[in-house]
């Protein structure tokens, strides 16, 4: 009777750790700072709507990630969550990979006309995207050596995992898609 | 000899003139100081103003919808004016006839023109909407009853796990719509005590 009421704890134990894990951590954007000149708030729509326009700075603290745009939109998926940003209008984005301890080991620089930063399997992907033939650009600098590698107008959209820190550039073609990591 | 003596009637005249206009002249620079004026008459009391202590007081009063509900600590106001200045205010204020927003503030004006309210508050604003519990705080707040939106400066908003912050804003009663403008600023909402 005791073996079954501790196992029974015990499950209880592990499903509550895994609700406090995955409850809202994987849709949500990191923690983040956003200032502007103007802000429009809509709790009422759904999603919720916040609009930021004119000298928009989106900021956070994991790997010093920094988006300057004259818009951004925020989506939120639920109360308390910010699932995705969309930022327009020249958008210049800027981050600083990290090493396993922690360590500044390469800075990424890039602009696009169009950048959304979202959840995506409970990991944050920075999108650059073509807009109007304007293609995103793209600047990697190793930290250590200086060498930049510039991947600008290599590709109509580029994809940046900042959880597994992989780029992937896609080319749109007609309705096909070709991909190179 | 008698046309030598011709013209002298119109030189005394053309010198009487020029006296006359120069005595005009000084007067006006050497003017005369003014006589003084009598003292000010000490105002009556008026009689329309009057102050109030642990007072409050419903708009409008005896009559439904109800608009605002006002408690103050104390106040003045007048009878001519329609104005009440208010200090230590605590505020209901309706929407639809039914309780919407709670308001505190250290000062305030509450105005009535008519069937238009207006309610100016200032000094450590804190409004609390009463169904969604979204929190509000300014320096500054206006709402006008003919329009049924708030204006707020300096003000500092906490809903739905963000904290924003601005300059100034409008707001909806409800407080579900709103537009900052100034300094906008926006992150994660400290718990709100």
């Amino acid at each position: 009777m005791r073996r079954l009421l501790y196992s029974v704890l015990a499950m209880c134990a592990l499903l509550t750790a895994g609700a406090g894990l995955f409850a809202d951590g994987p849709t949500a954007l990191p923690k983040f700072e956003i200032t502007a000149d103007i802000m429009r708030l809509d709790l009422k729509k759904t999603p919720r709507s916040l609009v930021y326009e004119r000298n928009v700075v989106y900021t956070s603290p994991l790997y010093q990630t920094r988006i300057t745009c004259n818009r951004l939109e925020t989506n939120a998926t639920s109360t308390n969550a910010i699932s995705a940003v969309t930022a327009t209008g020249n958008v210049v984005f800027a981050m600083t990979g990290e090493d396993e301890k922690g360590k500044p080991t390469y800075r990424v620089n890039g602009a696009a006309p169009l950048l959304t930063y979202s959840m995506q399997n409970g990991e944050p992907v920075i999108r650059l995207v073509k807009q109007n033939d304007i293609q995103p650009s793209l600047i990697i600098t190793d930290l250590a050596s200086k060498a930049q590698t510039d991947l600008t107008g290599s590709g109509d959209v580029m994809e940046y995992n900042l959880q597994t820190q992989t780029l992937e550039v896609k080319k749109v073609k007609m309705a096909s898609e070709g991909s190179g990591k | 000899m008698r046309r030598r003596w011709a013209y002298l009637p119109w030189i005394v005249a053309l010198a009487s003139m020029g006296f006359l206009l120069a005595g005009c002249a000084r007067r006006q620079i050497h003017a005369d100081p003014p006589p003084p004026s009598p003292p000010p008459e000490e105002k009556a009391p008026d009689s329309s103003r009057f102050d109030f202590e642990g007072y409050s007081f419903v708009f409008p009063p005896e009559q439904e919808p109800r608009v605002w509900e006002v408690k103050t600590r104390r106040g003045s106001g007048g009878t001519d004016d329609g104005k009440l200045t208010l200090e230590g205010v605590e505020c209901t204020l309706y929407r639809d006839g039914k309780p919407a927003l709670r308001v505190t503030a250290r000062t305030g004006v509450a105005a009535v023109e008519g069937k238009a309210a207006r309610l100016a508050l200032a000094g450590g604003v804190k409004a609390v909407e009463l169904t969604r519990h979204l929190v509000l705080r300014a320096e500054q707040f206006t709402w006008l009853s003919s329009e049924n939106r708030l204006r707020v400066a300096k003000v500092r908003f906490i809903g739905d796990g963000l904290e924003h912050a601005a300059d100034s804003a409008d707001f909806s009663m409800d407080l579900t719509e709103g537009a900052f403008q100034g300094h906008v600023m926006t992150r994660s909402a400290p718990a709100e005590p």
